[in-house]
């Protein structure tokens, strides 16, 4: 481009002089603000401004000519400066008026800013405190002048004043003696209004919704808001725009040398302050965080006024009377205006209590369609957008947070014990998160299979939650569609989506039903199938299964039944023992589920004094939940759990000292028993958990294999995406029976003293082949992994198993299922596998360890579990030969519980052990 | 013989102005004062003492009651003032530049430097009500 041609373009651009046209913006931003003066209400200004966006559209107009001709008039004010300054040659001022014209520029910033506070949202409050300190901070004067300036708090008669009259008489003034003229050119003042009311009609002058987090200044101070957030001591900013003003006024009286220095320190120091402000409005998000563009959150924290939304100048509002726009939580909010009438919402979530913009954002001040759902989020609570919707701080402030560091959200322990498996970790206790899944054989295998269930996985789609839903943040668990509801989401599918007007909601409620839990939870460990008694087959939908005995789940695999938990039968749900700071989380970081888990079978089956706390000293979440679900019963006092001694706020000490637990979502109240005398004769079995004995089943799968199959057509299920390739699994066999049992070391000592037996099932006997994996070159692509992973299976029945079946049961011992005998003759035990030997480890192929043989190598999934030493299995099987003759409800056998080696010392004659090699 | 000195009009007018500089601040101080006197309002704040355990973030204050305590904080920001309305991770958090703080006030995340003012306060225990006491 030639410089003719630029010169063209900045002649259209840049109609007249800086100077004449700023007066041309000044004087549209005069009168604009004169119409904005009739329907701007001092008393109630957020309000008023609201009323006006909402239902009076040439007013909004008005305000947009103000705001826009104001933001212009500042700009051309900046460029007039910089055009004087930076020209050595320019026509030195007389000192009194170019003192007047240097502290001008205070006024201009200052009747810029007090426009900016009259709106009185929630970020010009805070820009309003913001200065108020840092005039407070001038010293002796300084609250004399901050009073002055602004008056009391809450009161905006004297910025208003000082906004209309005292900075817009003095600018009036001042440029009538320096421009000698106040009214510029016609063509000028005429070319402004038009170029503002384009900019009027189609951008919006901001108004904050007082939900969003986010808050800042003007975007002219951002810079400075920037440099602010550097100072501990902020008064000193104070010092530096006195220092920048005593520069100005100085710079025309230098001689060449310092003046030619200081325009250039003046021109860095501009381009420097440029640079911040970009950084404040581009690159500062929630907290004055950094953030980058290809942030997720990008999109929704950085806002500009810049979203092109024209405005409807003649919609036909004459119908609606303005003091019938419903006002939520002190905001005027539009939405119900159209959106009236809805049901279905819990009491707490009812938009006439929180309105509609608290959750689904976008802009309650419009009636317009586009503009009112402009930003808005039509499912809130996912992970995304949770602290904006769900979390914000008047709702649930510290929930997001936790949510997100919870083992539901970052998969820790399922990333973990994959990446340990495929070598690609060394460690069984690192914590993982999924959204640090990279592209390795490990996380393509989790990308392939696993790496749905985590509830940052967003929920993008409206309606129930079904056995095939995953993630959505809160709506995982709180979402609950009525019929009605179910109903309204039908309709609205079937009208094709378009004008249609919802006359139900679904509820977000704390009634989370196991259904919530079922999707995720039918998988992997199976907890939420074995609670209610299914087992998973390898048989087809299609076989003829027409039988209560079989169960086709939305995913189209097949179960059986089995038995059912005992809690299920008597109709508790996973939450009645599971608890919200459990559930959600308690805000640390954890590498597997049973770090997470906080209840224990103890904290009500009491096998020590009950420890309670009366309801005045719980903390607010529980205080909560307890108001959502008053207790019926005379209560006293509510347990809590061992492991943290939080309340278990549905479980509780009544008057007559009887234990009872309340149905969160039944209502019913359970009574509570306490253990069997057996569980806690003796010491014997101190180091047994509850589960060891009372699980009676646990799914356990053998023979599987997994290897990749590079030209089948996969999907990566984490980043939403079809892919080509795919790892694939082959499952051998399922198996219903009782678990094996381990020894788990709970904080990661090794001392017998902590030990724990616990129940486990084979997390993994499988071969893994990695050969077929592109890009992938491991010496060891093809190994074998018998691994067993501890887990609670949740099939507890009231009756524990009997003695025989862990001291004499193979598969208890982890030798697999077979026949395990002991010879009276020769007192010595054997073992015959059901199973044929693996090639690979030369063990039956379900079996964890060898027949009294130490496990060696990888055994379990965790580093603080592993299989019995053979010292505990003999120890056992010792136990188990005296139930060969011994009934094991005998007097002898239960005065082995409290000291069984006496009475190994005093045997008689035909008494039978056995004897170790 | 001794000089007459003489002043010019202009300059007469300018040393007036300064000297009448002093009387109007003094005026304007004043009158500012007594204002403010006339208008200083309630400095008790009164609560329903019921209020349940956890933070609780209002207009000037921000209340934290834990088992059978109130901490009592001023909303104000010690960095430049701004309302602290987040409380994240055991910290109360200021929206305008991310200072934290803990739930005793100390300053635990510039820029702030020092801790939230306290605020006392005394318990009506017959009408159940929580009096904050503004300094």
């Amino acid at each position: 481009m030639n410089s003719n041609n630029w010169k063209k373009i900045k002649k259209i651009i840049f109609f007249d002089s800086y100077g004449m046209m700023s007066i041309g913006f000044f004087l549209v931003c005069v009168f604009s603000g004169i119409f904005l003066a009739i329907p701007y209400d001092i008393h109630d200004p957020y309000s008023s401004i609201g009323k006006l966006l909402i239902a009076n559209p040439w007013a909004s107009f008005f305000r947009n000519l103000h705001y826009w001709s104001a933001q212009l008039f500042l700009v051309f004010i900046i460029l007039h400066v910089w055009d004087y300054l930076g020209n050595s040659k320019s026509i030195k001022p007389k000192p009194g008026i170019w003192f007047r014209l240097v502290i001008s520029l205070l006024f201009v910033f200052w009747v810029m800013l007090s426009g900016f506070i009259l709106k009185a949202d929630a970020d010009s409050l805070q820009a309003r405190r913001i200065l108020e300190t840092l005039l407070s901070s001038i010293p002796v004067f300084g609250d004399i002048i901050s009073f002055s300036v602004l008056g009391p708090e809450n009161d905006f008669q004297i910025i208003y004043v000082h906004h209309i009259a005292t900075t817009s008489i003095f600018i009036a003034v001042i440029i009538l003696e320096h421009a000698h003229t106040i009214w510029g050119k016609l063509k000028t003042f005429i070319i402004s209004l038009i170029l503002i009311s384009l900019l009027s009609i189609v951008f919006q002058a901001p108004l904050h919704n007082n939900l969003d987090p986010i808050m800042k200044g003007p975007w002219y101070f951002l810079g400075l808001q920037e440099i602010l957030h550097w100072l501990s001591h902020p008064g000193v900013s104070l010092l530096l725009i006195l220092g920048i003003l005593v520069l100005i006024y100085f710079l025309p009286s230098l001689k060449t040398r310092p003046g030619f220095i200081l325009r250039k320190s003046l021109l860095y120091s501009f381009y420097f302050y440029l640079i911040l402000t970009l950084i404040g409005n581009f690159f500062r998000g929630e907290d004055w965080k950094w953030i980058w563009p290809w942030n997720d959150l990008y999109s929704i924290q950085i806002q500009t006024p810049f979203n092109p939304v024209f405005m409807d100048l003649y919609s036909d509002f004459d119908s609606l009377n303005l003091s019938e726009i419903p006002v939520i939580l002190g905001r005027e909010e539009a939405c119900l205006i159209c959106h009236s009438g809805i049901q279905g919402f819990s009491p707490a979530h009812n938009p006439e209590a929180i309105g509609c913009v608290s959750c689904h954002g976008g802009n309650s001040f419009s009636l317009n369609k586009k503009q009112a759902h402009k930003n808005m989020i039509l499912i809130p609570g996912n992970n995304l957008d949770a602290a904006r919707s769900c979390g914000t701080t008047n709702c649930h402030p510290d929930i997001p947070q936790r949510v997100k560091s919870s083992l539901m959200s970052t998969l820790s322990g399922m990333i973990t014990v994959d990446r340990y498996v495929f070598g690609e970790t060394n460690s069984l206790s690192e914590i993982s998160h999924v959204h640090d899944l990279k592209q390795t054989a490990a996380d393509n295998h989790l990308r392939d299979l696993c790496a749905s269930c985590h509830l940052g996985n967003s929920k993008i789609e409206i309606g129930p939650v079904t056995q095939l839903s995953r993630g959505g943040g809160c709506n995982a668990c709180h979402l609950n569609y009525s019929n009605s509801a179910s109903q309204a989401h039908r309709e609205y599918h079937s009208s094709g989506k378009k004008d249609y007007k919802l006359t139900s909601h679904p509820a977000l409620s704390i009634d989370v039903s196991d259904d919530h839990c079922f999707g995720c939870h039918s998988r992997s460990g199976r907890i939420s199938t074995n609670y209610e008694g299914w087992h998973e087959t390898l048989l087809d939908e299609h076989d003829s299964l027409n039988t209560p005995a079989y169960r086709i789940l939305e995913d189209h695999r097949v179960f059986t039944f089995v038995e059912d938990d005992i809690h299920h039968r008597k109709g508790l749900a996973c939450i009645d023992c599971h608890n919200s700071n459990e559930l959600m989380g308690d805000g640390k970081i954890y590498a597997h589920k049973e770090d997470q888990v906080q209840v224990a079978c103890e904290d009500c089956h009491l096998t020590e004094p009950a420890q309670t706390l009366s309801p005045n000293k719980f903390d607010s979440e529980n205080r909560k939940i307890l108001e959502l679900r008053p207790a019926t019963e005379g209560i006293h006092r509510y347990l809590t759990t061992i492991k943290t001694g939080k309340t278990i706020v549905n479980t509780f000490i009544n008057k007559y000292d009887s234990i009872k637990l309340t149905g969160k979502i039944s209502g019913k109240i359970h009574p509570v028993l306490a253990p069997a005398d057996v569980c806690t004769r003796g010491n014997a079995h101190n180091d047994l958990t509850c589960s060891a004995c009372h699980t009676s089943w646990a799914p356990r799968c053998l023979g599987c294999h997994t290897d990749y199959e590079p030209h089948t057509p996969g999907y990566d299920i984490y980043a939403n995406k079809f892919t080509r390739g795919s790892w694939v699994e082959y499952a051998g066999k399922y198996l219903a029976i009782p678990p094996s049992l381990g020894v788990e070391y709970p904080s990661r000592g090794k001392t017998d003293s902590e030990r724990k037996i616990k129940t486990a099932v084979p997390g993994m006997i499988m071969t893994l082949d990695k050969s077929s994996y592109n890009h992938y070159s491991d010496p060891e692509a093809y190994r074998f992994l018998r691994l067993f992973a501890p887990a609670e299976a949740h099939t507890i029945q009231a009756e524990g198993r009997s003695c025989k079946s862990c001291h004499n049961d193979p598969v208890a011992l982890g030798y697999g299922e077979g026949k395990l005998n002991f010879d009276l003759n020769t007192r010595k035990w054997s073992f015959i596998p059901r199973y044929q030997l693996n090639k690979y480890d030369r063990l039956p192929e379900d079996a964890w360890i060898g027949f009294l043989i130490e496990g060696k190598g990888d055994l379990s999934t965790r580093d603080n579990f592993r299989p019995f030493s053979p010292e505990e299995q003999k120890s056992i099987l010792t136990v188990g030969s005296c139930l060969n003759c011994h009934d094991e409800n005998s007097e002898i056998m239960m005065q082995s519980l409290d000291d069984f080696q006496g009475l190994l010392n005093h045997l008689s004659p035909e008494c039978k052990v056995p004897e170790w090699e | 013989m001794q000089t007459e000195k003489k002043i010019s009009r202009n300059r007469f007018f300018k040393i007036l102005g300064s000297i009448l500089i002093f009387p109007f601040f003094y005026a304007w101080i004043s009158s500012v004062q007594k204002h403010k006197k006339t208008q200083a309002g309630n400095r008790e704040l009164i609560y329903p003492l019921d209020l349940s355990a956890g933070v609780h973030f209002e207009d000037q204050i921000i209340i934290i009651k834990e088992t059978g305590k109130f901490t009592i904080l001023s909303s104000r920001c010690t960095h430049l003032g701004c309302k602290i309305n987040k409380f994240e991770n055991n910290q109360l958090i200021c929206p305008c530049h991310g200072s934290a703080f803990d739930i005793e006030g100390s300053c635990v995340k510039g820029p702030a430097g020092k801790p939230l003012q306290r605020h006392s306060y005394s318990i009506d225990s017959e009408n159940r009500k929580l009096i904050v006491h503004l300094s």
